[in-house]
């Protein structure tokens, strides 16, 4: 980021000096204005150290049954009590945590390095390949993501794996359509058409030039679509095409709890509770940065 | 035939509030306007020139902007009198025409529209006359079949259109005085000649002043009789303009003039004035020009000067006239 | 002395698009330029005035393929330019570089000047980062800035120092030509004789070859050995500076160079004040564009777009007041 100075002696009007703090401290000033985005935030961070050591830390084994406990209510044993294998909840939430955030990450990860690069080629070269990105993008956003997502699992077969594939396959779209969108603008800005001038490559001028400009938008709606990413991959589980027993994924968890409902109900509870807090938190904190740094961006 | 004052600032000074300081845009100037007569204000941007014509109609931001010192026109000291008899003077006794008629017509409205409503603001004729009296100055300012153009909105006429337009706005109530704020720097230079021509014929029918801010001494030198040159918000040199192009004696004056490419002079170097314009919130001590100026004495670093008589009719803001006369100007 | 044509464009045409209707269809064509040649000898300064919508800025981009040009040949040290693959074209732009008008836009605001001037060396060859560093800092001094400059981003510098960054990035390449795009024209008024002089000094330097274009018809007088006067996509009139300036052909020219407000508040000058105003490229006169309004209109114009005709010296005026004569010398009709 760079430093602003105190006065700056432009051509033109020297009336009015420019702020004295960098543009990342009035960032981080505005940011923490977004007390919910800093909550957020704060879940967040929970979450990942939660998928990084959760396994290591939890109390008992997630996938070691014990029938003399069954559907057992929070005690002091087991803070949020058993399901109907007598696993003890919290550690299987704890350890759910991970799978989450790898298949939510990775599936996301994958979908906007696609997207973003498609996004960026048709915004920048237009004509008929541009047509083609954009039809496919209009077809594919035509679907709803989970009827999208479950015809993957069709083909592909069931299992955590598949599900990365289908969000991912979900998530390209969304990609193309906001980086084209951020490309089109950029391509038209002089410095553009001066850095062509200078005869540097078409692929120079879209990596320095073009995706720097975009990469705000990204990070944005990368943080955004993770939320989403939990949400159907967590779906995909309650229908039984995603993670199969006995993976502790939230979704699985919720669709097995279900029966439980009246006798148990702590059993679906926990988890469904687990897929709110954490699909809540990124879309909040993706609203504070997007709200941050759209004010830096009309600055 | 004395001639009567329509104009007169004395030490009038603008100052802004800003996020960390008090900037002075405009330090302490004074000046006159005669009845009928062409004032240029000369000056590049920031030296305070377009502020000042905006001060003359009071047309500053309230809460930023302060001003000190006295305004008098026809008698009547502008900055004391209170907003509703502003509006009185406004578009009225005096009127503006500025740089971009783009921004400064509304869009929304049709042009017969809103020339209407100046002359309803302040004439007391009707609806119909009003339109009567459109029609017949837009005729007088050279716009073709006025009749469809009163239809029209701005988005559908080319700049030099609508710099018409805004001239005959700004005349229809015929003013005493006409403030025109960079009127042809817009414009291409056919249409610049077809306005300024527009503007002279204006002068000699309806007997106006007109305050001509420019950066452009060409302009300067066609529609002007007198002329203020003016840096960093000073009065630097003030004379009649025959006077003014001939015997040039401020050293930013000569120094502008010799930067300048000029059709009817070729040289073979044009000669740059070194440096720039300071920030107003770093002006240095003693003469403003001091770090620029290539005859600067020990004196200049020091002093800021006041405005000294050369001749008569002519003054500079420079120690090298400390004496009158000069030394080689 | 025979000067060696540097660049030659012949008949240059860049048409625009309009596109309406229900299935938004080529209705019509904006011709920003429309049949333009002239030719540019190594060493010299060809000037390019006219007034906004001539078309002269698409001009200085179409010759460098930042649009491409609809027809024409744009013949550059004897290769025709429009005719190269967009990779050739890439590699010419080592040779014929371009400094553009607006200062506050043509930088990236998110990167330091120094790597906005330098950037464009690894694409022709120089790669090695000691070697990088040094010919920027070189260039920075040659354009007036220091080498600890480099190091600041855009928005730190005023509109001259800028402009200044934009000569940089162009130098560095040592091209042959440069095609100046109004550079001056965002600039204060003291601050456009500093990079005049700047221009100048660096074509005696480095020998460099200068397309001026602009509408200030007293800067292009001032650093231009020839002239082209455009008006609505046609080149109307060119020749040497002093030549034209001193004794235009073509009315239009006439009618420019006379509304020229004078420095010089005694002169009482004959002037010409065309009436009405410039006509839409999307929508030329029938015949000669400036048949409108022209005062020296004739029935012919009319109807018949005037040819280009060659007269002495390397001097061109397209109208009908003039004929070529058997022994090719003009003759005034």
């Amino acid at each position: 980021m760079s430093q602003s100075v105190t006065s700056v002696n432009v051509a033109g009007s020297t009336l009015a000096p420019v702020s004295v703090h960098s543009q990342m401290t009035q960032f981080l000033h505005r940011f923490r204005r977004q007390k919910m985005a800093i909550i957020a935030f704060g879940i967040i961070v929970v979450l990942f150290l939660l998928a990084l050591i959760g396994p290591a830390i939890a109390p008992y084994d997630p996938f070691k049954p014990d029938y003399n406990i069954l559907l057992e209510p929070p005690s002091s044993t087991h803070w949020l009590g058993t399901d109907e294998f007598g696993r003890d909840l919290l550690s299987r939430i704890m350890n759910g945590a991970r799978i989450s955030m790898v298949v939510s990450l990775s599936s996301v990860f994958v979908g906007s390095l696609i997207g973003t690069f498609f996004g960026l080629t048709a915004g920048y070269y237009g004509g008929k390949y541009d047509s083609l990105v954009m039809r496919t993008c209009d077809v594919m956003l035509a679907f709803p993501g989970i009827l999208q997502a479950i015809a993957i699992i069709a083909i592909l077969g069931p299992g955590l794996q598949n599900v990365i594939i289908a969000v991912a396959i979900y998530t390209i779209p969304v990609f193309i359509r906001i980086v084209r969108g951020s490309t089109l603008a950029l391509k038209n800005m002089m410095y553009i058409e001066a850095a062509r001038a200078t005869g540097i490559t078409d692929r120079l001028i879209i990596w320095k030039h073009i995706f720097p400009g975009t990469f705000s938008i990204v990070l944005v709606y990368f943080t955004m679509r993770i939320g989403s990413a939990i949400l159907i991959a967590a779906s995909l589980s309650f229908l039984g095409l995603g993670a199969q027993p006995p993976l502790p994924e939230w979704g699985a968890m919720l669709s097995s709890g279900r029966q439980y409902l009246m006798s148990a109900p702590h059993v679906a509870l926990f988890p469904g509770l687990a897929i709110l807090i954490t699909c809540l938190a990124f879309n909040l904190f993706g609203d504070g940065l997007r709200d941050a740094l759209d004010r830096k961006i009309v600055e | 035939m004395t001639r009567v004052k329509l104009l007169e600032v004395k030490e009038l000074k603008i100052s802004f509030a800003s996020q960390n300081a008090v900037i002075t845009a405009v330090n302490g100037i004074s000046f006159h306007v005669y009845k009928g007569e062409t004032l240029g204000i000369v000056g590049e941007s920031g030296c305070g020139k377009s502020i000042t014509s905006l001060s003359i109609m009071r047309l500053l931001p309230k809460d930023t902007a302060l001003i000190e010192g006295s305004i008098q026109f026809c008698g009547q000291e502008v900055l004391m009198l209170p907003e509703c008899e502003m509006h009185n003077i406004r578009g009225n006794q005096i009127s503006m025409i500025f740089q971009e008629p783009m921004t400064s017509l509304n869009p929304v409205h049709t042009i017969g529209k809103q020339i209407d409503e100046v002359i309803l603001l302040h004439l007391k004729l009707s609806g119909k006359e009003a339109r009567i009296l459109t029609l017949d100055m837009l005729k007088k300012v050279g716009i073709p079949r006025p009749e469809a153009i009163v239809k029209d909105y701005p988005y559908q006429l080319s700049g030099g259109m609508r710099q018409r337009v805004m001239i005959a706005m700004s005349l229809v109530c015929s003013p005493g005085l006409l403030i025109a704020d960079e009127p042809t720097t817009a414009l291409d230079v056919t249409i610049q000649a077809q306005i300024l021509d527009l503007m002279r014929l204006m002068r000699k029918e309806m007997g106006a002043s007109i305050i001509m801010v420019t950066h452009d001494l060409g302009v300067v030198a066609e529609m002007c009789e007198r002329v203020l040159v003016m840096y960093a918000g000073q009065i630097v040199e003030e004379a009649e303009v025959v006077s003014l192009f001939a015997n040039p004696k401020h050293p930013y004056t000569v120094g502008l003039m010799k930067s300048i490419p000029q059709l009817n002079k070729s040289v073979s170097r044009l000669v740059p004035i070194p440096g720039q314009v300071p920030p107003f919130s770093n002006m240095p001590p003693g003469c403003r020009f001091a770090p620029r100026c290539l005859q600067v004495m020990n004196k200049c670093r020091n002093e800021n000067p006041s405005l000294l008589t050369v001749q008569d009719g002519h003054n500079c803001r420079c120690w090298l006239y400390e004496n009158g006369g000069g030394l080689g100007g | 002395m025979v000067k060696e044509t540097l660049l030659e464009v012949k008949n240059l045409k860049k048409y625009f698009d309009i596109r309406g209707g229900l299935l938004n269809q080529v209705t019509g064509h904006v011709k920003a330029v429309d049949d333009v040649s002239f030719s540019v000898s190594r060493g010299e300064t060809l000037g390019i005035v006219g007034e906004s919508g001539c078309g002269k800025s698409t001009t200085g981009r179409a010759i460098l393929r930042l649009l491409e040009p609809t027809g024409g040949q744009v013949y550059f040290d004897g290769v025709d330019l429009a005719k190269l693959s967009q990779e050739e074209m890439r590699q010419k732009r080592k040779d014929i570089q371009m400094i553009f008008q607006d200062p506050y836009a043509s930088l990236n605001p998110r990167m330091l000047v120094a790597d906005i001037i330098g950037e464009a060396l690894p694409a022709h060859g120089i790669s090695n980062k000691g070697e990088i560093i040094r010919r920027v800092n070189e260039t920075l001094e040659l354009c007036g800035l220091t080498s600890e400059q480099g190091l600041r981003y855009p928005h730190e510098f005023s509109g001259g120092q800028r402009q200044r960054v934009g000569i940089a990035r162009a130098l560095i390449l040592r091209p042959k030509f440069i095609i100046a795009d109004e550079p001056v024209s965002a600039l204060d008024v003291s601050i456009q004789a500093q990079i005049i002089n700047l221009l100048q000094d660096l074509q005696v330097e480095f020998g460099l070859t200068y397309l001026f274009i602009s509408h200030d018809l007293s800067v292009v007088r001032h650093i231009s050995n020839r002239v082209g006067v455009m008006y609505l996509g046609r080149m109307v009139e060119s020749g040497s500076a002093e030549t034209l300036y001193e004794n235009p052909l073509h009315p239009y020219t006439q009618a420019l160079l006379s509304a020229i407000p004078m420095t010089d508040p005694r002169s009482k000058r004959e002037r010409i004040i065309l009436q009405g105003d410039v006509p839409s490229p999307a929508n030329p006169p029938n015949g000669c564009a400036f048949s409108p309004r022209c005062p020296k209109v004739m029935e012919i114009c009319k109807n018949t777009s005037p040819d280009i005709i060659h007269m002495r010296d390397n001097y061109q005026v397209a109208c009908h007041l003039y004929q070529q004569s058997v022994t090719d010398e003009a003759t005034i009709i």
